[in-house]
């Protein structure tokens, strides 16, 4: 993810104020505070759903189940923390934020498919794919990071993964054989957001923002080329700024063919009038969590299917 | 492989791992044909199928594969309860009057997977301590906790290994 230099007024176009006042134009009166429930996503690879509640709860811990996740519960209490228990160090499950668990849920990939996840590291995602598939197919992680990658390679070995190759490299650059994959994950470098983040509004600019929206088309237009016909894309960010999400998602529309298909799931339809633009009215089938209507992490989710 | 083949003497245990082997650095893996068929760029590949374990002098077994082991008849095991597993985990060794039940012969310098009910927590060598039997710790799950602390409290410098 590259970072720019500031320009000296620049410094206007950053900080909670700023930030806030957008999300507020966008229709959003968010606090600046909002914080996640601690969540967690079952290994269907390694148990059940009905064993991890019960062993987990024999610990002490209480257990809900997230409405609109497969394999998600949100967990409170227990004798230990969740990232400290043997059922987590036997790879039962993994800890995972509730809106970060719903990109694979949409690309939904199934056993014997060939699936790329362009930006992979540091592998929860790739390691739920996995799991979606049974361990049939493969799973292609790519992630630009080195240091990042460990955590990922930690990941593969702790839930049990088996149908994965990952690489170190520039996922848009990189050679894959001629493959044209079934379905990919574009969890793009974003800005993130100031929920996961409490320092997030003293060290991001509009600059910064920029900047990530110019490598996320890089990477965008490169996931097109990459999908077979009819394949499935989801791209997704972490991000409440526009110009990392409906912007992007406009641009893929004008520039590549592809379509749109909807998300639907919680959170809000994506905005289709913003910053003096209108988009097209295929965006709306995009989804967006807001942090106040969703309890979770600013997400953007679009589902893109190559004609 | 022959670390693979003396780990498996010494633990007692009759396994044959099936798939293409695939060497990284000092880790060894196995991969299905379907995803061998995904392998191009070996010199940027990390990762690939399922690692059976890591050669640093002696051949230290993966998590998946102590899964495996763990689930077969055959290896040597010793049963420990909650509070000896989870000392163990954190790195400490397994005093013979901790071990509630056992499979295989202690002789010296065999290899015993330690359980916890039917999920294998890592294994470790039969040892002396101060005249008492002792099993001494050569790898934990816990490794994960480690791995994942290091590597946040000493950030690996990326400079040199990008590709």
């Amino acid at each position: 993810m590259g970072t720019v230099k500031s320009p000296p007024d620049e410094k206007r176009l950053m900080g909670a104020g700023f930030f806030l006042d957008r999300y507020r134009a966008m229709g959003h009166e968010l606090r600046g505070d909002e914080r996640t429930r601690r969540a967690i996503r079952v290994n269907t690879l390694l148990a059940s759903r009905d064993e991890v509640v019960g062993r987990l709860e024999a610990r002490g811990a209480r257990l809900t189940g997230i409405p609109w996740l497969r394999d998600g519960l949100y967990v409170e209490g227990g004798e230990s923390s969740a990232g400290a228990s043997f059922e987590y160090l036997l790879g039962l499950y993994s800890i995972q934020e509730a809106a970060a668990q719903f990109p694979v849920e949409v690309l939904a990939p199934e056993a014997g498919e060939v699936v790329l996840d362009m930006c992979a590291a540091p592998g929860g995602k790739t390691t739920q794919m996995a799991a979606w598939m049974g361990n049939r197919g493969v799973v292609v992680a790519v992630d630009v990071r080195r240091d990042r990658l460990y955590a990922l390679e930690n990941n593969l070995e702790r839930t049990g993964v088996e149908n994965c190759v990952a690489y170190c490299a520039d996922a848009a650059g990189l050679d894959y054989g001629g493959t044209l994959f079934d379905r990919i994950l574009l969890d793009a470098p974003c800005s993130g957001n100031y929920v996961t983040d409490r320092s997030w509004f003293n060290k991001r600019s509009i600059g910064d923002v920029e900047a990530n929206a110019a490598e996320q088309r890089r990477l965008f237009g490169a996931a097109v080329g990459l999908l077979r016909p009819g394949g499935t894309l989801v791209y997704t960010t972490c991000s409440l700024e526009p110009e990392e999400d409906e912007l992007n998602v406009q641009w893929l529309l004008e520039n590549h063919g592809v379509g749109l298909r909807e998300v639907g799931g919680p959170g809000s339809p994506a905005l289709t009038e913003v910053m003096g633009r209108s988009l097209s009215p295929e965006v709306a089938m995009c989804r967006r969590f807001w942090p106040d209507e969703t309890g979770t992490q600013g997400f953007f989710v679009a589902k893109v299917v190559r004609i | 492989m022959r670390e693979l083949k003396d780990f498996l003497e010494a633990i007692g245990a009759v396994y044959v791992p099936v798939g293409e082997r695939v060497n990284l650095n000092d880790r060894r893996f196995v991969v299905g044909l379907g995803v061998a068929a995904h392998i191009h760029e070996r010199g940027r590949l990390v990762y690939a199928g399922r690692l059976l374990g890591r050669t640093r002098g002696e051949f230290i077994p993966s998590a998946s594969l102590l899964r495996e082991l763990g689930r077969l008849q055959g290896p040597n095991k010793v049963w420990v309860d909650d509070r000896v597993g989870w000392l163990f985990t954190c790195g400490r060794d397994v005093f013979g009057e901790s071990i509630l039940r056992s499979e295989g012969e202690f002789v010296k310098g065999a290899c015993f997977l330690v359980m916890l009910g039917g999920d294998c927590l890592g294994y470790g060598r039969i040892g002396k301590w101060e005249g008492r039997m002792i099993l001494r710790n050569i790898f934990d799950l816990g490794d994960f906790l480690r791995r994942e602390w290091a590597t946040r409290m000493h950030p690996i410098s990326i400079a040199d290994e990008r590709p």
